[in-house]
């Protein structure tokens, strides 16, 4: 019986590391120059779970590619807000699985 | 500063408060309006901020602010948004109705802890500035352990810094091939750092205290006096007036330094803030590393405090500062530091030195249609200092005062005038006795010096800017003086800019004062009566391009200056190799210096900078023309910079690469063998440092001289100090081998206020 218990854990565990995955959350803001994405750069790169932070200027977007183990877009969403730019996500896409421990 | 504060401010004032500036707001707004738009960029504090980007938004159409934040805009039909940026501020968006003059405030943005103002600017040169001037900034002082000003410039091209001698730990800087005497030395943009404060100074600044520090090459504008020759190099101290704050830094190495900073803001009201800066270091550990059985490195203990207020309103502003410092340095033979029976008579290094400065700016602005401030500086130091080396001593009791008034104004938009007068106190009392258990000798030296100068400022849109200065001095020593200096920059686009400069300077030279740690050899030491002024004109030209490549911006400089000696204090070395005779120039000096510097950034993540320095510096000994001893022939710099993509960690890298030189003539000892080399090799020296950056702060662990280059034996004769050919002055390179260090960062802020 507690082989089993422990099969499972390890089964669910090794399902939610396997479900865990880098995705990519693309946030409509109303930045306008380099220096914008640099003040928000600076001041959401510490958010935890987040790999590398995009911007298109023209478009007034940010891309963050983050770790969804550890956080998800709203939060990420709602830390650029905290800078003090406006932040709405238009998409929130999965792009690399995570490797399979 | 001040100054250029004022007039901001006042600007601001007079924008919002002026019915004629709304009405004419109004109506150019509704005109095809096409003459460009006059503006300031300035932060909270008024401070003007050089370098920020201004541009039409929805486009790539603007400009960048100058060195006094000002500007010139090209309306765009249709767009009314200007936006503002700069590293380190929150952008800032302005709908524009039209008005002919704006302001633009800026406010601190992204300050979140003291690493992450770093930018991509590390070690810029200002390019707005007239004359050639490189920025250190605050992103540069952490990329390596700037634990002192000394250390500070480890990754700059222009400014050497070496050890004096062996056994001191003084460390001298060069500039264009040249002593640092002749750089002139200013905090705050005002005069410092002078005569016995000279030999240690680059100790007395603590790293973590400076939020800057520039580097003027050649001719200085003749506000701040006559002294600079080949150079300036200013030193902005962290302001109160920033965000509240407390930063702590905990330092700590592997030779046995420890180090503790501390900074704190506090804003009282809106007009008045207060800062304290505390600095403490002990080095308890003595080493001798080379077995020569002298510690390589004296142990110094140091505490340095500073308390520093800002007061301001629209039409005034004051800022004070007092400063105090004390600092042991003891070194000398490895048995000084324990108990060890009395015959065995070990050679002691002791000096001890108390320092006081204070300073007041006060600036009030006067007309402010014509931009017109008037500016009064009140300074003062105390330098109290007492040195044994061994049976030799030297003390000085130095005071000096430094008072300085200045009035600006805008004559139009292209002519402006700058016009003031200064008074300069310096008062040496000196003891010392220059031969072992000698005659104890006094003398007491007073300098007086009232000047007044005048210098006026072409300014075309930025693109042409001319500049001419004259001062008159008059000294009680040496009489009256005239120093013309002239500088012209022409700048006609982003990509392309020229400069050159010409001028005169002069310095009253303190031989004990400025060269007592030559006591720490048996050279006798000759001074000749009647030292004149020291007297040189210097003229350089510069020529920077700024341009992108594959995206990137790739930014190239070249330069070259010269330096015409017309009187020095020669410190002959040669002539008597048992003897150092300090006396007038007898024959010619000069020095050439060329210097070309590549920056470019490889991605957004690795930026890359190289710099290649040649310098011919030469000075008559005994009526031969021979190049100065202990200067190397080139230096070359390359540095890099790697960020991770979220710039959580940071590694830099810097190479330096030294030529060779010559040492004073040597002398034959009795096995037949010189007593030195004649020359020494080139060198390399490794410095690398990891920072990663938290919320918190920062942890910073690194490497200093990582090639392990060290001047073995550096001390002539150590194991006689008390004999005839005792001699630590030999020194061309560094005296340690690897050193390791780690750090650790802390900031706390005001989250009720910030």
């Amino acid at each position: 019986m507690k082989k089993r218990i422990l099969l499972s854990v390890a089964l669910m565990a090794l399902v939610v590391t396997a479900s865990a995955a880098i995705r990519e959350v693309t946030l409509q803001t109303n930045l306008h120059c380099e220096s914008c994405v640099k003040t928000i750069k600076d001041k959401i790169k510490f958010e935890k779970g987040l790999k590398k932070i995009a911007a298109d200027v023209p478009q007034k977007t940010i891309i963050l590619t983050y770790d969804d183990k550890f956080t998800s877009s709203e939060t990420l969403a709602e830390a650029v807000r905290k800078t003090g730019y406006q932040a709405s996500i238009i998409e929130d896409k999965k792009v690399e699985k995570k490797k399979k421990k | 500063m001040i100054s250029h504060s004022w007039k901001m401010n006042h600007y601001r004032h007079f924008l919002s408060s002026t019915k004629a500036a709304l009405l004419l707001a109004l109506l150019f707004g509704c005109l095809p309006l096409r003459a460009q738009i006059r503006g300031f960029v300035q932060n909270v504090e008024g401070d003007a901020i050089a370098g920020a980007n201004i541009v039409w938004a929805g486009t790539s159409k603007g400009t960048v602010s100058n060195e006094k934040g000002g500007f010139f805009l090209e309306p765009i039909t249709g767009k009314t948004e200007i936006v503002t940026s700069f590293i380190g501020y929150a952008n800032d968006t302005l709908r524009w109705r039209g008005e002919s003059s704006i302001i633009i405030v800026l406010r601190e943005g992204i300050v979140m802890n003291d690493v992450e103002i770093a930018s991509q600017r590390t070690g810029m040169k200002l390019n707005l500035a007239t004359s050639n001037t490189e920025l250190i900034e605050t992103a540069d002082l952490l990329r390596f352990a700037c634990c002192n000003l000394g250390e500070s410039f480890s990754a700059n091209p222009s400014v050497d810094v070496s050890y004096s001698d062996a056994a001191t730990g003084a460390k001298q800087i060069k500039l264009l091939g040249l002593s640092g005497r002749y750089v002139q030395m200013l905090t705050e943009n005002i005069p410092n750092f002078r005569g016995a404060a000279t030999p240690f100074a680059l100790s007395y600044v603590p790293g973590p205290w400076m939020q800057s520090i520039q580097v003027s090459k050649g001719a200085a504008t003749v506000k701040n006096g006559y002294e600079s020759i080949t150079g300036q190099i200013n030193i902005e101290f962290l302001k109160p007036q920033s965000e509240e704050a407390l930063d702590l830094n905990v330092y700590g190495d592997s030779k046995g330094k420890a180090e503790t900073n501390m900074s704190v803001n506090y804003h009282l009201s809106d007009k008045l803030s207060t800062g304290l800066l505390v600095h403490m270091e002990n080095n308890f550990l003595e080493h001798d590393m080379n077995h020569d059985n002298f510690v390589d490195m004296p142990r110094v203990k140091q505490y340095n405090i500073q308390n520093r207020w800002m007061y301001h309103t629209d039409l005034y502003a004051l800022q004070a500062s007092v400063k105090g410092m004390s600092e042991r340095r003891h070194g000398g033979n490895m048995q000084t530091f324990v108990l060890v029976h009395p015959e065995t008579n070990p050679y002691s290094i002791d000096i001890s030195t108390r320092r006081w400065e204070s300073f007041v700016k006060n600036a009030y602005f006067v007309n402010p249609d014509k931009g017109s401030n008037i500016a009064l500086i009140l300074s003062g130091s105390r330098h109290v200092q007492d040195a044994v080396y061994g049976k030799k001593f030297y003390g000085i009791d130095e005071l000096n005062g430094y008072a300085s008034l200045m009035y600006e104004t805008d004559i139009d938009d292209i002519h402006s005038l700058s016009t003031g007068a200064s008074l300069n106190f310096d008062d040496f009392r000196q003891d010392y006795s220059l031969v072992a258990d000698g005659v104890r000798n006094h003398d007491d030296e007073k300098e007086c010096v009232p000047g007044a100068y005048v210098q006026y400022t072409f300014n075309l849109h930025d693109k042409l800017v001319m500049m001419g200065g004259i001062r008159a001095d008059y000294s009680n020593l040496y009489g009256a003086f005239v120093t013309p200096r002239a500088h012209i920059k022409w700048a006609p686009n982003d990509i392309f800019s020229l400069r050159a400069s010409g001028g005169k300077g002069y310095r009253t030279p303190h031989v004990l004062a400025e060269s007592h740690n030559m006591l720490a050899s048996s050279r006798q030491i000759v001074i000749d009566k009647h030292l004149k002024q020291e007297e040189a004109w210097n003229s350089g030209i510069s020529a920077s391009l700024h341009f992108p490549l594959f995206d990137t911006p790739l930014t190239l400089s070249l330069e070259y200056y010269y330096t015409h000696i017309i009187n020095q204090l020669v410190a002959d070395m040669d002539t008597d190799p048992h003897a150092v005779h300090f006396h007038n120039l007898q024959g010619t000096a000069f020095s050439h210096t060329t210097q070309a510097n590549a920056t470019y950034d490889i991605s957004d993540a690795i930026s890359v900078s190289a710099a290649f320095r040649f310098m011919d510096a030469r000075t008559t000994y005994n009526g031969i023309l021979r190049e100065l001893p202990l200067t190397s022939h080139y230096k070359s710099l390359f540095s890099g910079t790697w960020k991770s993509p979220l710039e959580l960690w940071q590694v830099d890298v810097t190479l330096q690469m030294n030529g060779g030189g010559r040492l004073p003539n040597p002398y034959t000892l009795p096995d037949g063998n010189l007593s030195w080399d004649a020359t020494y090799e080139p060198y390399q020296i490794l410095n690398a440092q990891v920072t990663r950056l938290f919320r918190w702060g920062s942890i910073y662990a690194g490497g200093e001289n990582l090639t392990g280059t060290c001047q073995e034996y550096a001390i002539i004769d150590a194991s006689n100090p008390w004999g005839g050919n005792f001699d630590s002055t030999m020194i061309w390179g560094p005296l340690e081998k690897a050193m390791f260090y780690a750090g650790i960062r802390f900031k706390f802020k005001n989250k009720q206020k910030n």
